[in-house]
């Protein structure tokens, strides 16, 4: 009941409020709003399958390279001018390509998509990491000075998201030693899910309204 | 069996290093690639600033020499001209009636001096405003009328060598070579106590490279605080795309030394 609310209420809220901000969002909070979009009809779809008894398993096979290439989107927008769009191409073709191999190899559909999931987190994780070290540099603060805030957040969530996902996907069997592992797990994947979202609702709270995030 | 774990649990994180050693990468080149841009980006906005200083640079140098054809086209065909029908006037009146301006007629050599030296200063002034020969005969033509005009003064002998080489500088490089040239040899003849000045031209590549020496007193100021001529020479260089470096010379005087670019085809 905890995991069933964990999972769900952050992205029904996440999901309400960018639904409600839409029109006037604009730049790379749509490419989050997407995500936020895609993952409430991913849980939507999971909680139906679930339900009807069906495997659903097969449905993170294909949010893993959408949702991943929503964020590197995102990131896309926020350092465009800064990092060349080759950089941002090849990490989408990189999570498309590892994906596909992942899927049509190693972890077939039925399967837990395990080291898609990894190679979403790292490619994320290090454009979180760079993203926080660029936001620093005093001519990227002085240009989106306005937008730091909402950036912050955002990034933070996404931070703490995905490089605690990376630790629980790849080293949930041995951090997790003692019985109901797979509870646990999920437990804390629900955990980590919600601190996302909450810092996706501060950081959409912390958006300025009347402005617009320009890259150029 | 402990220690099988331990070993187990170690072996497990090996992954983890590698991942983190992955993400260390990736974030490194992330900032490297930022810093570059970063960079680039820099370096592009002093280009265009230092283009748009040129261009100023350059505007200014064109309607300063406007401004000086200007005044000189009107000294010489207003002012020049009415002192010239002011002389004929009175030489036309002294010599038709002598007689009725006895009175004055011991003052009108006196006039008629002051009347011709205003029309040769007239004429000299709109002279130096308006390069003479340098729109009809060319760059060589003038320096070396130029050149000469120093040396007629006795104060300095000139040597030259190989003007004809400055012809194929536009229109507009040739104006800012001829003032340059007759800065610098305003200034060895004001301050240099020179006797000598000599001058040469070549053409390497695409640059027309022109020397000037004297073997005066040479500069006695540090190159910081050189005052408004060398940076007006400096600047017309520069503002053709060019350069202008000057130096003591290697026993005496001065060594200056004006690059501009070649009107190429």
């Amino acid at each position: 009941m905890l995991y069933v609310l964990l999972a769900n209420l952050p992205v029904a809220i996440s999901t309400f409020l960018y639904a409600l901000s839409y029109k006037q969002i604009k730049g790379p909070a749509k490419w989050l709003a997407w995500f936020v979009f895609l993952t409430s009809g991913v849980q939507l779809l999971s909680g139906l399958l679930a339900n009807l008894g069906t495997p659903n398993l097969f449905v993170l096979h294909f949010y893993v390279p959408i949702g991943g290439g929503l964020l590197i989107f995102f990131y896309r927008e926020v350092l465009m001018g800064y990092i060349k769009d080759a950089v941002f191409f090849g990490a989408v073709g990189i999570l498309l390509t590892g994906s596909l191999i992942n899927t049509l190899f190693w972890q077939p559909l039925a399967a837990f998509n395990s080291i898609g999931l990894s190679v979403e987190c790292v490619v994320i994780v290090i454009l979180a990491l760079g993203t926080f070290i660029i936001s620093v540099n005093h001519e990227f603060y002085k240009k989106h000075q306005a937008f730091i805030t909402h950036l912050n957040w955002i990034n933070s969530g996404l931070f703490l998201y995905f490089s605690g996902n990376l630790l629980l996907f790849y080293f949930g069997h041995e951090l997790l030693w003692a019985l109901s592992i797979n509870v646990k797990t999920w437990i804390i994947h629900g955990i980590l899910s919600t601190t996302m979202h909450i810092a996706f609702w501060i950081g959409e709270w912390r958006r300025p309204k009347n402005m617009h995030f320009s890259s150029r | 069996m402990e220690e099988a774990q331990e070993y187990a649990f170690f072996e497990s994180l090996m992954p983890l290093v590698g991942l983190v050693l992955i993400i260390a990468i990736g974030v490194v080149l992330l900032v490297l690639q930022f810093q570059k841009t970063l960079l680039q980006q820099r370096s592009e906005r002093h280009r265009l600033e230092l283009q748009h200083r040129e261009a100023l640079l350059q505007q200014s140098i064109a309607a300063q020499e406007k401004e000086r054809q200007r005044i000189a086209t009107d000294l010489h065909d207003e002012l020049g001209a009415l002192l010239s029908m002011s002389l004929m006037q009175l030489k036309h009146y002294h010599s038709e009636q002598p007689l009725q301006v006895e009175k004055w007629a011991h003052r009108f050599p006196s006039i008629e001096q002051h009347l011709e030296r205003a029309l040769g200063a007239t004429r000299r002034i709109a002279h130096e405003l308006k390069p003479p020969y340098l729109e009809e005969m060319g760059i060589a033509h003038a320096l070396e009328n130029l050149l000469n005009h120093a040396a007629q003064t006795g104060a300095i002998t000139i040597e030259m060598q190989s003007l004809h080489n400055c012809a194929p500088l536009a229109a507009v490089a040739q104006l800012s070579l001829y003032r340059i040239v007759s800065e610098l040899l305003n200034n060895t003849l004001k301050h240099a106590e020179a006797q000598k000045v000599r001058c040469y031209a070549h053409q390497d590549a695409a640059w027309l490279i022109f020397q000037y020496a004297d073997d005066g007193k040479g500069l006695t100021i540090a190159p910081t605080k050189y005052g408004l001529g060398i940076q007006s020479m400096k600047s017309r260089a520069e503002a053709m795309g060019g350069t202008f470096e000057i130096q003591n010379g290697l026993s005496s005087g001065i060594l200056a030394k004006i690059k501009l670019p070649l009107n190429n085809p």
